[in-house]
């Protein structure tokens, strides 16, 4: 369990939860994170971290316990799913339509951290997957997220993007949560580890 | 399972729905444009059919526009033309031939009376079929009383609404005003009246 | 929302589909209005229409689906946005269907075919023998109000000083006329109730020819068009609402969810059973549909726009995240 300050509202919370498709006999996760604390959470494939990155998120139930998180949030799904048709621009012009609050000088700040203003004319499905991941990382950012879920961010991403990554990650004010297999260079992103058994 | 309940109970809702269709209970939404293709598509296999003389088929598929679009008029047009028309002197159709298809284009209009939307024109159509197709050529007691009594029906709703002769009223009234024992011969009269004016 | 709402707008109308609705209010025009083949009936352009309304449902199924894929879907759960922010969807879905719909419109009114002379139509309806002197008459849909009854009575068998009679409900009488086709105009009520008995005096001894009583029933005339194709409308808003509520709500893909928002609308057809508001006549299409166009009732039309309103409602809010 990691916490810091227990006198101020944390940003996720989980006690007892129980995540679908988990079987009875495995132990029950409890875990707690405060605004601002920056994790990178390990585990190998198939332990359940995407299961649990999308259950904090809301597209999954928990089967039982409680979960507590910060409204604002921001995710970064391990496999984008991206309007290939739409340009980039466009894209995040509709996700400000869709977030709430007024948040329009937002756009072109979180297009910028990862360069992508260059190709804000064109359409998603032409760029490569690496720039679909950038696009895929950039909205995380939009609509001042409290907390930031990052499922294998590192996926197709180049050096510069690492480091852009990196840079964005370092400079955000948000709790942020990166879910990834060991040996990955997400290592490198944040100091403090854990491993997902330790959630337990 | 459960989680794709939802799915399934949809699945099974749409199921039921063409179930439902296929067995007449129900009527999905936009059915009704298959209905009015095919009824366009049968206009049109109709003309043809007329063209060619294909009298059952004509009759066929008079039926079926009938009971799509409620078109009593296309049935009548068949017997009309089977049992009428092709059978007139200029045709030069054999006795039997046109006895058959006169006794045929009676049968279509006589068995359809309570389902056609607008049965008045086709009492009269049959009464003239009767007196000038098939009684000359037939002894039939049968078909002289289904004559008169079709006949009288058409009487008596005046050739029915926007009925085409409008002094049938009258011929009603006179009709009746015939004791009964004479009513058959007023009838028989009146018809070789109106043979003999056209 | 503005950029959302055409963003989805311009998704759910791409050129291939106006392209293809072109062409279908061309052919449905033709096919309706044509001067040998067409059945020169509103019914028949009415059907035609309500199928590419449906279409255009299905193909709201596809853009949900489309989007889901997309992500949208978790955009939406995401930033937790207010209903106004979601609902683009369906006003988007809505719009395209009120845009065929004025389309729809404009050509037939613009083009002005020849309708169907005859202003009145001829229907079915069941009778059966009272008494010796009494018959009633049964008919199974909501009929509009201004139908008339059209009977023959033969008086064959009535005595000789009868010149005329008369046929009653116990309330009204009306004259009958040997010879004539006799008409009896329906009340609300007896047009509510389904039914009707009617009388002769017993001793004039006349007799219904029951295979030709027949339902008569005033066609719409084109000037009626604008409200039957909105009634189409209103019938459609409740099949969006559905279909969105099927897609977020049960989480059911977007294709099944459209089919199965028609499916449900279809229940209101549903002979015997009465499952759904009785609003099927809103989109009374065919070559019939003079026999139960606009006889909708206020009640199950606003209980079906109620149901709409209420599953867009339900469909646009956001579920909770911190679900237990």
């Amino acid at each position: 369990m990691v916490s810091k300050n227990m006198t101020t509202p944390p940003a996720l919370i989980l006690e007892n939860v129980r995540l679908a498709w988990q079987d009875s006999g495995v132990p029950l996760l409890n875990f707690q994170a405060q605004m601002g604390d920056k994790l990178l959470v390990l585990g190998e494939n198939g332990c359940g971290k995407t299961t649990l990155a999308e259950t904090i998120c809301g597209y999954l139930m928990a089967v039982s316990g409680n979960l507590g998180r910060s409204t604002r949030l921001g995710y970064v799904a391990q496999q984008p799913k991206l309007p290939l048709l739409t340009s980039v621009e466009s894209y995040f012009e509709q996700l400000v339509a869709l977030s709430p609050g007024d948040i329009v000088n937002d756009m072109q700040l979180c297009m910028s951290f990862f360069d992508l203003s260059q190709h804000a004319n064109r359409k998603i499905g032409d760029l490569s997957r690496g720039w679909q991941q950038r696009i895929n990382l950039a909205q995380a950012w939009l609509g001042d997220p409290q907390l930031i879920i990052l499922d294998e961010p590192q996926t197709a991403l180049d050096t510069d993007g690492m480091t852009s990554l990196r840079k964005v990650i370092a400079s955000s004010s948000a709790t942020i949560l990166i879910f990834s297999p060991p040996q990955t260079g997400c290592e490198s992103l944040i100091d403090t580890h854990i491993h997902y058994g330790d959630l337990c | 399972m459960t989680r794709n309940l939802p799915s399934y109970l949809v699945a099974a809702l749409v199921a039921f729905c063409i179930v439902s269709v296929a067995s007449g209970r129900m009527r999905v939404v936009g059915q009704n444009a298959v209905d009015s293709f095919r009824c366009f598509n049968m206009y049109l296999d109709f003309n043809l059919a007329t063209v060619e003389e294909d009298y059952l088929l004509m009759a066929s598929l008079a039926a079926q526009i009938e009971d799509i679009s409620g078109d009593s008029g296309v049935r009548e047009f068949s017997a009309y033309i089977a049992g009428y028309s092709t059978s007139a002197d200029s045709h030069n159709r054999p006795d039997q031939d046109a006895l058959h298809w006169a006794e045929t284009a009676v049968k279509w209009l006589d068995s359809s009376v309570a389902l056609r939307n607008k049965p008045w024109n086709g009492l009269q159509l049959a009464t003239m079929i009767y007196a000038d197709r098939i009684l000359p050529n037939s002894t039939s007691r049968l078909a002289r009383e289904q004559m008169l009594n079709t006949y009288a029906a058409w009487m008596a709703s005046g050739g029915g609404p926007n009925g085409a002769n409008p002094l049938s009223a009258k011929v009603y009234q006179d009709y009746l005003a015939c004791p009964p024992h004479q009513r058959d011969n007023y009838i028989l009269s009146h018809l070789t009246q109106i043979m003999a004016t056209e | 929302m503005l950029k959302l709402s055409s963003a989805i707008f311009r998704q759910l109308l791409s050129w291939p589909i106006i392209l293809c609705a072109t062409l279908w209010l061309a052919l449905a025009y033709n096919l309706s209005f044509d001067e040998h083949l067409g059945a020169a009936s509103l019914g028949a352009f009415l059907s035609y229409s309500v199928l590419a309304l449906s279409a255009l449902i299905v193909r709201f199924g596809y853009v949900l689906q489309q989007r889901r894929q997309q992500g949208w879907l978790r955009q939406d759960l995401l930033r937790r946005t207010t209903a106004l922010a979601a609902v683009s969807e369906s006003l988007a879905a809505v719009f395209s269907l009120f845009i065929f719909i004025v389309c729809s419109q404009i050509v037939v009114l613009w083009l002005n075919p020849p309708l169907n002379e005859q202003h009145e139509a001829h229907h079915l309806v069941m009778s059966r023998v009272a008494s010796d002197s009494s018959w009633t008459f049964t008919w199974d849909d909501n009929i509009p109000e201004g139908s008339k009854l059209c009977l023959t009575f033969d008086f064959e068998n009535s005595p000789d000083n009868v010149k005329t009679s008369s046929i009653s409900n116990s309330i009204v009488e009306e004259t009958v006329t040997p010879g004539n086709v006799f008409y009896w105009p329906l009340t609300v009520d007896d047009v509510r109730n389904k039914t009707i008995t009617l009388e002769s005096p017993l001793e004039h001894n006349l007799s219904l020819i029951r295979p030709l009583a027949r339902l008569v029933i005033t066609r719409p005339p084109i000037s009626a068009l604008p409200r039957l194709l909105l009634n189409q409308l209103l019938f459609f808003f409740t099949v969006i609402g559905l279909c969105l509520f099927i897609f977020r709500r049960l989480k059911v893909n977007g294709n099944l969810s459209s089919l199965g928002a028609l499916a449900i609308a279809s229940l209101t057809n549903l002979r015997d059973v009465q499952l759904m508001p009785n609003v099927g006549a809103l989109v009374s299409s065919g070559l019939r549909y003079e026999r139960t166009a606009l006889t909708t009732n206020d009640i199950a039309l606003f209980t079906w726009l109620g149901i709409g309103l209420a599953l867009i409602y339900f469909s646009c809010k956001a579920p909770r995240a911190d679900k237990k």
